[in-house]
C-alpha cells in the first residue's frame, strides 16, 4: 500500500492547494501518471503520482491547502498484475542468483575514495624518491606552477640540480591529469566479466572505442592460473563461468568423501548485543550477523585447525593462519569467493567492512585476482535466499566448508520453557579423509559457545 | 513554428556497432534516465533540494558524445548537468550524494544539482549560468594547448547560451587560436519558456558556427548511432589539431525546464510527437531489430543499472551534513595553494 502526498515542487514552497484530482477511487494509476494539478504560490501544476496501483482512497478535498509532505491519497496494490508503469524497470530481482548469499546490504562505503594523482617519476624505480636539488627559485616556481613533486625528479644539472627543462619533462608525463579507476572507461560486459573471473579493472589496457575497455581486454588480462577461471574462448561468459564450477564440483565431488555436521544456533544473545552496538552508529558502520558469524567461523577455525588448510599429496597441510572465503553469487549467474585473509586477526567490524567491500567488489568488478587465491576454509551463507539450512561443498582442495542458514524466530527450548527464538542452523562440510566427525563436532559447538557469548568475539573478551 | 520531429528515416547501423558497444551505449541511457526519475521522487519528497534541470529526452546527446572521449579529456556542462557527470565517469554515489548536499558528494555537497564537480573524472562543473561554461571551456582547452596536451575539451550548453556575448567571444577565440574545443551545442528548441524562433533571427546554428570558422554539424540528438559518429569526427579532426568544431544537436526535452514549470509554452500533443523519438527506446528498437542485443539483456542493464540507483540513494542518505563550522570554509582563497585544499 502506497501514499500519494504534496509533493514539494519548488525549494521555497511549503504547502499547496489541490485543485483537482485526475483520477477517482477505483482508477489504476501507473507511475508517472499525472493524478493531481496543486496550484503553489507561483502557479498551477499538474502532479506525478510515483507508484503503480489502485486509487484507495483520497484523503484531501480539491481546494484544501496542506503541507508539504501530507499524504493525499493512499494507493492500493494492483490487483491486475500487469499495470506496470511505463518506465517499470522489468528487472527480475526476485530470481536467485540475483543477490550474493552473504547478509550484505547494499554496501555503504564511506566515502568515494579518490586516487592521488600519479606523482611525476623519473628515473629509477617506481618510487624512489630523490634528495632533490633545487638551486634556483625559477625552477622552483615553475614547479609549483606545473604542479610537480620535484623530490621525485632526478635532476640532470650541475650537482644533479634539477633543471627548468627536468621540470618541464616531468610536467609532460603527468600532463595526462588523473585518470581513477572510475573514470575508466569500461563497458558493462567487460565489467561484468572482470567481476567473474576477479580481474582487477585498473590493470587491464583498453583496446575500444576512445580506449574503452571491452570484454576481450579482460579475457586477455585474465591469467588462467586456477581451474575456477576461464579457459574455453568459446560459449558466453556465463557458460564458461558454469564450466569452470563445474569442473571444481565435479571434483570435488570426486575425491572428497563428504561428511556433514549440523547445529541450531540460538542467536537471541547476538541479536541483542548487535543491537546494542549499532545503536547510534551511522548505518555505514554497523555490523551485521554474517559478519559475526564470519569472526566466529574465523574463530573456531583457528581453534579447531585440523579443518583449516588444504588436502595435498595424500595429507592435509592445515594453516595457522585463517584465510576466509566468502562465496559471493553474481547477478548474471554464476559464483566467486573473494578470500578474506587472515580473518582470525580481524574483529567483527573489520570484517564487516571487507565483505561489504569485497561484495560491492565482486559485483562491479574490481576483485584483484589475489584476492580470489589462498582460502583455507569457505563460508557459504543461504541465510537471505531463505533456506533453513545449507550442506556445502568443499571447494578442492580445502578442508572444510560452513553452511549458514536463515535466521528465523524459531520456537526452543530454555530454561525448560518453550520460546521463540531467533536461531540459524550453521552446518560444517568437512573432508573425511581429513578428519572425523569428533573433530567437527569441536569445530561447531565452538561456533555455537562464540554465538551465544558474542563478547567472546571482541579481541579482548576472552 | 518550433520544430517538428520528422520521422528519420535512419541508415543502417554502423558495422562497427557490435552488441557490446550497442549494450555500452544503451546502458549509458539507460542509468542517466533511471538516475534521474528517481530524482524527480526525491526532489518531490523533499530529500533533494534547491533547484533540479533534468535531462530526460536528452541522454542520446552526452552518451554519444562521451563514448568518444577519453578519461583525460575535459567536460564543461550547464546546470542540466546530470547526463554528462554520469556518462563522464562521476559515480551514481557521487552525484545522488552532491543532490542531497551531503559531504560524500562530488563537490562536497555544496554545488547540488546544478554544479557537478569531479577532478577525477574532469567534470569541470555544471554552471548556472547560461553561456558561463563557454569561457571555462576555453580556458581549459588553452591550457591543453599551451602544454601540448592532446586532450579535447567539450562544452554543452543550450541553443538559449548563443545569445550570450561569452558564446561570440569564446567562439571567436577558439577559432582564432585553434583551441582543442568541441562545442556542443544542444538544441532542444526552447530556452525555457522561450522558442528559438523568438529570440533569434538565424536559427540554424551550424551554420552561424561555421560563420566564427570553425567545422560545424547539424545532428540528430536524438539518435545516439548519429552523435556518436559525428562526435568521432569532430573528436579526431580537433586531436588531430584543426581547432575547434562545433556540433548543433537537435533533441528535445521531455520533462519541464526545471523540476516543475507550468509548460505554458508548447502543447502536450509536441511533447508526445517529441516521444516517438525517445532515444532509449528507438535505439533499442533498432539494435534489437538487429538482433545485437535481445530482452535479456535488456532485463540484465535495467536490474543492474536499479541496483546502482538504490546503492547511489542509499549511499547519499547515509551520507554526511557539512557541520555548521565548516561553513564559511573555502568561500575565499585562505592564501594556501590548490595543493594544499584537503579534498
Ligand atoms: C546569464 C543568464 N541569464 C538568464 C538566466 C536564466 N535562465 C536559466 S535557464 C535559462 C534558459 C536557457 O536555455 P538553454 O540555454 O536553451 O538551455 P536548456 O535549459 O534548454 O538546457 C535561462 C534564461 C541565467 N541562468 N543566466
Amino acid at each position: 500500500m502506497g501514499e500519494f502526498r504534496m509533493p514539494s515542487l519548488g525549494a521555497d514552497m511549503e504547502e499547496g492547494t489541490l485543485v483537482e484530482w485526475a483520477v477517482d477511487v477505483g482508477d489504476q494509476v501507473s507511475k508517472g501518471d499525472i493524478i493531481a494539478s496543486v496550484e503553489t504560490d507561483k502557479s498551477t501544476i499538474e502532479v506525478e503520482v510515483f507508484e503503480s496501483g489502485t486509487v484507495a482512497e483520497l484523503l484531501v478535498e480539491p481546494g484544501a491547502r496542506v503541507a508539504v509532505g501530507t499524504p493525499m491519497a493512499r494507493i492500493g496494490d494492483s490487483s491486475t498484475a500487469g499495470s506496470v508503469g511505463p518506465d517499470s524497470t522489468g528487472r527480475s530481482g526476485e530470481s536467485p542468483s540475483e543477490t550474493p548469499p552473504v547478509d550484505a546490504r547494499p554496501p555503504e562505503a564511506p566515502t568515494a575514495v579518490r586516487e592521488e594523482q600519479p606523482a611525476a617519476v623519473v628515473g629509477d624505480g617506481p618510487n624512489r624518491r630523490h634528495a632533490s636539488v633545487l638551486r634556483s627559485p625559477l625552477v622552483r616556481q615553475l614547479a609549483e606552477r606545473l604542479q610537480v613533486d620535484t623530490s621525485r625528479i632526478r635532476g640532470t644539472g650541475p650537482g644533479g640540480s634539477v633543471t627548468r627543462k627536468d621540470v618541464e619533462l616531468a610536467s609532460r608525463r603527468t600532463a595526462t591529469p588523473a585518470t581513477s579507476e572510475r573514470s575508466r572507461r569500461v563497458t558493462p560486459r567487460a565489467r561484468r566479466r572482470a567481476a567473474e573471473i576477479g580481474v582487477d579493472l585498473s590493470v587491464v589496457v583498453g583496446t575500444g572505442v576512445a580506449g574503452a575497455i571491452r570484454e576481450q581486454d579482460v579475457n586477455a588480462a585474465a591469467t588462467p592460473r586456477d581451474e575456477t577461471r576461464t579457459e574455453a574462448a568459446g560459449g558466453s561468459s556465463a557458460d564458461r563461468m558454469r564450466a569452470a564450477i563445474a569442473r571444481t564440483m565435479e571434483r570435488s565431488n570426486r575425491d572428497i568423501p563428504h561428511y556433514h555436521l549440523s547445529l541450531m544456533v540460538d542467536l537471541e544473545p547476538l541479536d541483542d548485543w548487535l543491537t546494542d552496538r549499532n545503536a547510534g552508529r551511522r548505518p555505514q558502520e554497523r555490523a551485521l550477523p554474517a559478519a559475526a558469524i564470519l569472526r566466529a567461523s574465523a574463530m573456531a577455525a583457528a581453534s579447531v585447525p585440523e579443518l583449516n588448510g588444504e588436502w595435498r599429496d595424500g595429507s592435509a597441510v592445515t594453516s595457522q593462519q585463517v584465510h576466509l572465503g566468502v562465496l559471493v553469487s553474481l547477478r548474471s549467474g554464476g559464483l566467486v569467493a573473494p578470500v578474506l585473509h587472515d580473518a582470525q586477526d580481524r574483529s567483527v567490524d573489520e570484517l564487516m567492512a571487507a565483505l561489504l567491500d569485497v561484495v560491492e567488489r565482486a559485483r562491479r568488478g574490481a576483485l584483484r585476482s589475489s584476492e580470489l587465491a589462498g582460502a583455507t576454509i569457505t563460508v557459504t551463507n543461504l541465510g537471505d535466499r531463505g533456506v533453513d539450512e545449507v550442506l556445502g561443498v568443499i571447494h578442492p582442495p580445502q578442508l572444510a566448508i560452513v553452511g549458514v542458514g536463515k535466521i528465523a524466530s524459531r520456537p526452543m527450548v530454555v530454561d525448560g520453557e518453550v520460546r521463540a527464538r531467533k536461531s540459524a542452523v550453521i552446518t560444517l562440510g568437512a573432508d573425511h579423509r581429513a578428519t572425523d566427525g569428533r573433530t567437527g563436532s569441536r569445530f561447531l559447538r565452538r561456533v555455537d559457545a562464540l554465538l551465544r557469548d558474542p563478547t567472546l568475539l571482541e579481541p579482548n573478551g576472552r | 513554428m518550433t520544430e517538428q520531429p520528422v520521422e528519420v528515416m535512419t541508415d543502417p547501423l554502423p558495422a562497427e556497432l557490435d552488441a557490446e558497444r550497442a549494450e555500452s551505449l544503451f546502458a549509458e541511457m539507460v542509468r542517466i534516465r533511471r538516475f534521474e526519475e528517481r530524482c524527480v521522487e526525491l526532489y518531490s519528497s523533499a530529500d533533494i533540494r534547491g533547484f533540479l534541470h533534468l535531462y530526460i529526452g536528452q541522454e542520446a546527446v552526452a552518451t554519444g558524445v562521451m563514448a568518444r572521449l577519453t578519461p583525460s579529456d575535459a567536460v564543461v556542462a550547464t546546470y542540466r548537468d546530470h547526463g554528462h557527470a554520469i556518462a563522464k565517469g562521476v559515480t551514481m554515489r557521487a552525484a545522488m550524494a552532491e543532490m542531497f548536499g551531503r559531504v560524500e558528494g562530488c563537490s562536497r555537497g555544496r554545488g547540488g544539482s546544478m554544479h557537478l564537480f569531479d577532478a577525477a573524472a574532469r567534470v569541470y562543473g555544471g554552471n548556472a549560468i547560461v553561456g558561463g561554461g563557454l569561457p571555462v571551456a576555453g580556458g581549459l582547452a588553452l591550457a591543453d594547448r599551451l602544454q601540448r596536451r592532446d586532450t579535447v575539451t567539450a562544452c554543452f550548453f543550450g541553443e538559449g547560451a548563443v545569445a550570450e556575448g561569452e558564446f561570440h567571444e569564446t567562439m571567436n577565440l577558439a577559432a582564432l587560436w585553434d583551441l582543442p574545443v568541441l562545442f556542443c551545442c544542444e538544441n532542444n528548441q526552447y530556452a525555457m519558456g522561450t522558442a528559438l524562433h523568438r529570440s533569434e533571427a538565424a536559427t540554424d546554428l551550424a551554420v552561424r558556427a561555421a560563420g566564427y570558422g570553425m567545422a560545424a554539424w547539424a545532428v540528430d540528438g536524438m539518435d545516439v548511432v548519429e552523435v556518436d559518429r559525428a562526435a568521432a569526427r569532430a573528436v579526431e579532426m580537433i586531436r588531430g589539431g584543426s581547432g575547434p568544431a562545433f556540433l548543433e544537436l537537435h533533441t528535445y526535452r521531455f520533462r519541464a525546464h526545471s523540476m516543475y514549470d507550468p509548460e505554458r509554452y508548447r502543447d502536450k500533443e509536441e511533447v508526445e510527437l517529441w516521444k516517438h523519438r525517445d532515444p532509449i527506446e528507438s535505439f533499442w528498437t533498432r539494435v534489437a531489430a538487429a538482433g545485437l542485443l535481445d530482452d535479456a539483456d535488456r532485463v540484465r542493464v535495467e536490474a543492474e543499472v536499479a541496483d546502482e540507483v538504490d546503492d547511489a540513494v542509499e549511499f547519499a542518505r547515509g551520507g554526511t551534513l557539512e557541520p555548521l563550522e565548516e561553513l564559511t570554509r573555502w568561500v575565499y582563497s585562505d592564501g594556501s595553494s590548490a595543493l594544499e585544499v584537503d579534498r
